[in-house]
């Protein structure tokens, strides 16, 4: 009981966490160390969360009679040994159902996507290499998911720049593609789906994939300022573009909120002095350390509630 | 996928050449590529990988004299690009739900970001000094 307790607070505190921490730690925190600590974070503890629910659930369930006498424990000594609140462990158990029900959804929802995105980026690649060079005006330049992904590119946007700016774009698309980013969106996404109070990770998340393909792209071209000029000169050319072909509505739909309205922070990252930030990386760490480990105690504890309860139905039954 | 076979596909450096043949408007020769790239990587390297990204499928290599050229190959077959594009805007637009693809590089700004952008750009991409923060 302890332990779960302890898993519930520190999982609230890892909620209460995110929304203060989850920004700063991309944007301070190397990308690639603070994305996957992130997706990570976010699952370990939406995980936790979702056995202990269970586990609460259980431990309530367990006493009624039928289940049990087919379980084969005594519901007295289960009362006894772990002594939930009838209320609480119902609540637990509606809970359980409801988040597990929503992650399933959630990763069904992922692997239609991800079909989807995979057959569409097999046949625009036809044989050819990850890089696509679509004939469309409009301007956009994106990276399509994947076991074979590819970058999109229009030649709208291409012709409108540079080469320097050009070298960016596909710098930063690549690293995308290359490092699997969309891995840790579903991750993250998938964690919000088993714990809505993590939400504000899936916005730092996205935000960070962003920040960690930018450093890559000015790794490539050697000078972040450079990159962040590139950055701006781009964003400013696709918005002009976008306005000449805005009539289409479909082209009007906001594709990542949070990533996509915070260009000028990742033009502002880029600036300033390349991010080390370990303090608080080891303090996250900490945090979800203690989490997962409060967990695996709270899981041993109820166990050995329900060991128990298993030895005094044995004695009892072999009595009779 | 034939060649490509259960490794990953892209290493470090054919992701960063490929970038970088793709930011070209015109093809570019081995001597080219090697100086764009960081890390001064050795012209051998370089040769090797643009090779290896040709028989991938992922460039054409054109003949200039004694000299090879590399670009981006056109993907084989013609798609109907109008159709894909409509795909690429449902993908895209589907319900808030766009994890199975990535951001734009860039998207929507609204005035207060172009704003702050064109004047990031004015002062020559230095960082502020005595900004808000």
């Amino acid at each position: 009981m302890t332990a779960a307790l302890i898993v519930l607070t520190l999982v609230l505190a890892v909620a209460a966490t995110v929304p203060v921490v989850g920004l700063p730690l991309v944007s301070r925190v190397r990308p690639s160390a603070a994305v996957p600590l992130l997706a990570a974070g976010s699952l370990i503890s939406a995980a936790s969360i979702g056995l202990v629910l269970v586990l609460l659930g259980l431990a309530v369930v367990g006493r009624v009679p039928p289940v049990a006498d087919f379980g084969g424990w005594s519901v007295d000594t289960l009362e006894v040994a772990v002594p939930v609140p009838a209320v609480v462990g119902a609540a637990a158990a509606a809970l359980a159902v409801v988040l597990i029900g929503r992650t399933l959804h959630r990763a069904g929802r992922i692997l239609l996507l991800l079909s989807r995105a995979d057959r569409l980026s097999r046949r625009l690649r036809g044989g050819g290499g990850p890089i696509v060079v679509v004939d469309d005006d409009a301007a956009d330049a994106f990276t399509l998911a994947g076991v074979k992904g590819c970058v999109v590119i229009s030649r709208g946007l291409l012709d409108a720049l540079g080469p320097a700016d050009r070298r960016m774009l596909t710098g930063h698309e690549m690293s995308h593609l290359r490092r699997r980013h969309h891995l840790y969106v579903h991750a993250v996404d998938l964690a919000v789906a088993a714990n809505p109070l993590l939400t504000r990770a899936a916005g730092a998340v996205r935000l960070g994939v962003e920040r960690w393909a930018d450093e890559d792209a000015a790794r490539l071209t050697g000078d972040r300022a450079a990159a962040a000029s590139a950055l701006a000169r781009t964003a400013l050319v696709r918005s002009s573009l976008r306005r000449r072909t805005a009539r289409d509505p479909h082209r009007s739909v906001p594709v990542l909120g949070v990533a996509t309205s915070h260009v000028t922070d990742r033009a502002r990252a880029l600036l300033a002095p390349a991010p080390h930030g370990a303090v608080l990386t080891l303090g996250v760490m900490t945090l979800l350390i203690a989490t997962s480990a409060a967990a695996v105690a709270s899981t041993i504890q109820i166990h050995q509630g329900f060991e128990l309860a298993e030895m005094t139905w044995w004695t009892t039954t072999a009595g009779k | 996928m034939g060649i490509s076979g259960r490794r990953p596909e892209l290493g470090r450096l054919e992701s960063a050449v490929l970038a970088v043949v793709a930011a070209s408007a015109e093809p570019l020769t081995v001597t080219r590529v090697q100086a764009e790239l960081p890390g001064d990587p050795a012209y051998t390297t370089v040769m090797s990988t643009l090779a290896r990204l040709a028989q991938k499928g992922a460039l054409r290599r054109v003949r200039d004299g004694r000299a090879y050229l590399y670009e981006l190959a056109a993907p084989a077959g013609s798609i109907d690009d109008a159709l894909t594009a409509r795909q690429m805007r449902r993908l895209l637009g589907e319900g808030g739900d766009h994890a199975a693809v990535l951001a734009r590089f860039v998207a929507e700004l609204d005035d207060a970001d172009e704003r702050l952008l064109t004047d990031l750009l004015a002062r020559g991409g230095r960082p502020e000094t005595g900004g808000p923060e």
